[in-house]
């Protein structure tokens, strides 16, 4: 092993062979391979899940069927690959005028290099969000622009090969299409977009991951991801409600596909199903019968995610029609919106053009305050925390913080939410009224620079945790500063797969910090009519002076 | 010169060695920006590596505190066990500080075999330090899985109508019914 002399190291830090690897890193990006190992990919799709979607959206979901392995060098793609996506590159470029100034317009400043939490946890150079687009840019530039026809690699050109997909398929899922990078872009390009046409194409040739296709197959059959049936649904909120009643002593009979509701909820299907979720959904369903709401849920509009947006646009379309349709046919007035991520960045950024004006419906006005939600004019629909926080404003909450007061707690802006929509005081709002023990991460770790989960996209799948630990690192260390400094213990947020993803993360990195959604919090805190007197919050656990021999 | 007095008064050069070596494993676009983001929170890796190897080498070699490098590690560590190393490459430090002294040892003449036996056993200690912490790591992270199998995530993937694997739901009740006439 060669032995650097100690002036040099100090010179330039990777310039000679690695004492710890050996390695010598000469190579230019692109002539680095992506190589398929266990535990860097997710699982392809399932063969007959393939065939599901296959059927249902033939012009979306392309490529044969089939068993494949992305370790092996033959990916039993179909013939005329290369001109499939290539043709699929073009109809996207003439449709959707964005990919086109995307492709043309990054001056490769570098503002973005260093602000993606997958670079930042695992230091590949591809998942810098320029070099990401790149891996499509070069495609683009080589068959797309006159410079790249002409000068092909001196332009920046590279065919479609083999090795290229191999890149593709391994960086357009390692972006979770959080938008952070977008965030510092000086031309503002949505690097999330260029993941979400890589992803498009790639479906195109049948390369795709088992844990999106099948939860989104799930919810174009029976309404949501889980797979869960009426009766399922129903029997499971109820016993949602019976775990209410030992805790609170009241007794919660919702309604399940009630024609004529005022108002239809909607939420992901993991709160009623997947802890900790099903906390969440126990405090919704203590915030309706305070203010003695008139709602149902639905058993068929039964899912708030959306994993249409992590596969194509077609199918994102169609699995949010779903819910417009239940709300037509059970003839309610507006739709109220659990905490979810991407269920609200469909809402909220491609909704209106897809399936929008919800014309049928009326521009949402809660029944309790009167206060009209005008920012969902167009869309109908309400997310939980507004709805929340105006209840709050209005005085119309009897909450006693205090029962909070075993939790201390920090705030994850869901990207979806909070950069995705902008709901950033709304549910801080909400939260300094439910609990008295409140700390914010750092500034440049919050708001609109906050950092993703790093499973978003459907990559919450356990084959590839170890990924998800690198992609998490930055918010997971965001949180551990203010354990360490505040004790917090309790990672609060607005987001379904944040729920699920971040109490692993936690697990790993923090593992005494709990995760709970919003409105587990205010579930806890509101004092209902009639109530027993709470010993333990809504998952079991003890109240603050409440702990065993304190009585 | 004693080799406990080199390894203060040279402190600063052996660290940004030692730093520099082991953000080396990192590709070299990447290991450019670890070291030079100051941010701990922009730059979490690159601030890790910093800070617990200054941390631990003032436990060494300052205060003579070896059984304090725990806490100080914890955060590299967990790193290491969650990227794309080998166990002897994410693990592989302490080995790389010996040839960084020992580099720095070639401009003066360090004649004190006490103070070398002393330094290999600490490093030897901080060594097996990083690999039991490393394997404790590994260890919690296929828990973590484990825990997210446990929780119902899986459900999404599972096929079929999840109230199979509920306890006392309709469809088995359904089951038992039918099994029972």
């Amino acid at each position: 092993m060669a032995i650097l002399k100690a002036d040099k190291l100090g010179v330039n830090v990777a310039k000679a062979p690695s004492m710890l690897t050996g390695a010598i890193p000469k190579k230019a990006w692109c002539d680095t391979p992506a190589i398929f190992k266990p535990g860097n990919y997710a699982y392809p799709a399932k063969k007959e899940i393939h065939e599901y979607h296959q059927k249902n959206l033939p012009q979306a979901i392309g490529g044969v069927p089939r068993d494949w392995d992305p370790e092996k060098d033959d990916w039993l793609l179909p013939d005329g690959w290369e001109q499939i996506i290539l043709q699929g590159l073009k109809e996207r470029l003439d449709k959707f005028r964005s990919l086109k100034i995307f492709m043309d317009c990054c001056v490769r400043c570098g503002a973005c290099a260093d602000k993606c939490h997958f670079f930042l946890g695992t230091g590949d150079p591809k998942n810098m969000p320029v070099l990401r687009a790149e891996l499509m840019r070069s495609v683009y530039r080589n068959d797309f622009t006159l410079g790249g026809k002409i000068l092909r690699k001196l332009a920046g050109g590279r065919p479609m090969t083999f090795g290229v997909l191999k890149e593709w398929f391994m960086y357009y899922y390692q972006c979770t299409e959080c938008r952070r990078c977008s965030v510092y872009c000086p031309y503002g390009i949505d690097t999330a977009e260029v993941t979400m046409m890589g992803r498009e194409l790639l479906h195109l040739v049948g390369v795709n991951i088992n844990w999106i296709l099948e939860p989104a197959a799930n919810s174009n059959r029976t309404g949501n991801h889980m797979g869960l049936q009426p009766h399922t649904l129903k029997e499971n909120v109820e016993y949602l409600c019976d775990d209410i009643e030992e805790v609170t002593g009241i007794r919660i009979n919702p309604t399940f596909n009630r024609k004529g509701a005022e108002i239809l909820f909607i939420t992901p299907s993991a709160d009623v199903f997947a802890e900790p979720g099903i906390y969440t959904a126990m405090g919704y369903l203590l915030l309706f019968e305070h203010i003695g709401l008139d709602y149902t849920w639905s058993t068929y509009a039964s899912e708030g995610g959306n994993f249409g947006l992590f596969t194509n646009n077609e199918l994102m379309k169609k699995l949010n029609a779903k819910m417009y349709a239940e709300a037509k046919r059970l003839g309610v007035k507006w739709i109220l919106g659990g905490e979810c991520g991407h269920m609200w960045r469909v809402l909220h950024q491609y909704m209106d053009t897809m399936n929008g004006p919800a014309d049928f419906l009326e521009v949402p006005t809660s029944p309790i305050t009167g206060t009209r939600f005008d920012n969902a004019a167009s869309t109908k629909m309400v997310h939980i925390s507004e709805f929340t926080a105006d209840l709050i404003k209005n005085g119309k909450l009897n909450l006693d913080k205090s029962r909070n007061d075993h939790r201390k707690v920090t705030w994850h802006d869901s990207c979806n939410t909070a950069r995705g929509m902008g709901l950033l005081d709304e549910p801080r709002y909400v939260l300094n009224s439910v609990v008295n023990d409140f700390h914010e991460m750092p500034e440049n770790t919050i708001r609109e620079q906050t950092f993703c989960c790093g499973s978003g996209t459907g990559l919450n799948t356990d084959e590839i945790m170890e990924l998800r630990m690198r992609g998490g690192l930055p918010r997971a260390n965001a949180v551990k500063h203010v354990r360490d400094k505040y004790d917090v213990n309790t990672l609060a947020c607005v987001c379904a797969i944040d729920r699920a993803t971040l109490t692993s993360l936690m697990n790993y990195w923090n593992p005494d910090v709990q995760v709970a959604g919003l409105s587990e919090l205010v579930g806890n805190a509101l004092v209902m009519e009639g109530e027993k007197e709470r010993e333990t919050g809504l998952r079991f656990e003890e109240l603050a002076g409440k702990e065993e021999g304190e009585g | 010169m004693q080799l406990d007095e080199l390894l203060i008064e040279n402190k600063g050069e052996i660290l940004n060695g030692w730093v520099d070596q082991v953000l080396a494993s990192y590709p070299e676009d990447a290991a450019r920006i670890f070291k030079k983001g100051t941010d701990r929170f922009a730059n979490p890796i690159g601030s890790a590596v910093k800070k617990s190897l200054w941390e631990i080498y003032v436990l060494l070699f300052e205060k003579d505190e070896p059984e304090q490098i725990i806490s100080p590690l914890e955060q590299l560590v967990q790193l290491r066990a969650v990227q794309t190393f080998s166990p002897s490459e994410a693990v592989g430090m302490a080995y790389v500080l010996k040839y960084v002294v020992k580099d720095e040892c070639r401009k003066e003449k360090v004649d004190d075999q006490e103070g070398w036996f002393s330094f290999d056993q600490k490093v030897d200690t901080l060594a097996y330090t990083l690999f039991d912490m490393f394997m404790q790591c590994r260890e919690r992270l296929y828990q973590v899985r484990l825990a997210e199998f446990k929780s119902g995530n899986n459900i999404a993937t599972d096929g079929g109508c999840p109230s199979k694997a509920m306890d006392g739901n309709n469809a088995e009740k359904a089951e038992l019914k039918t099994l029972n006439s």
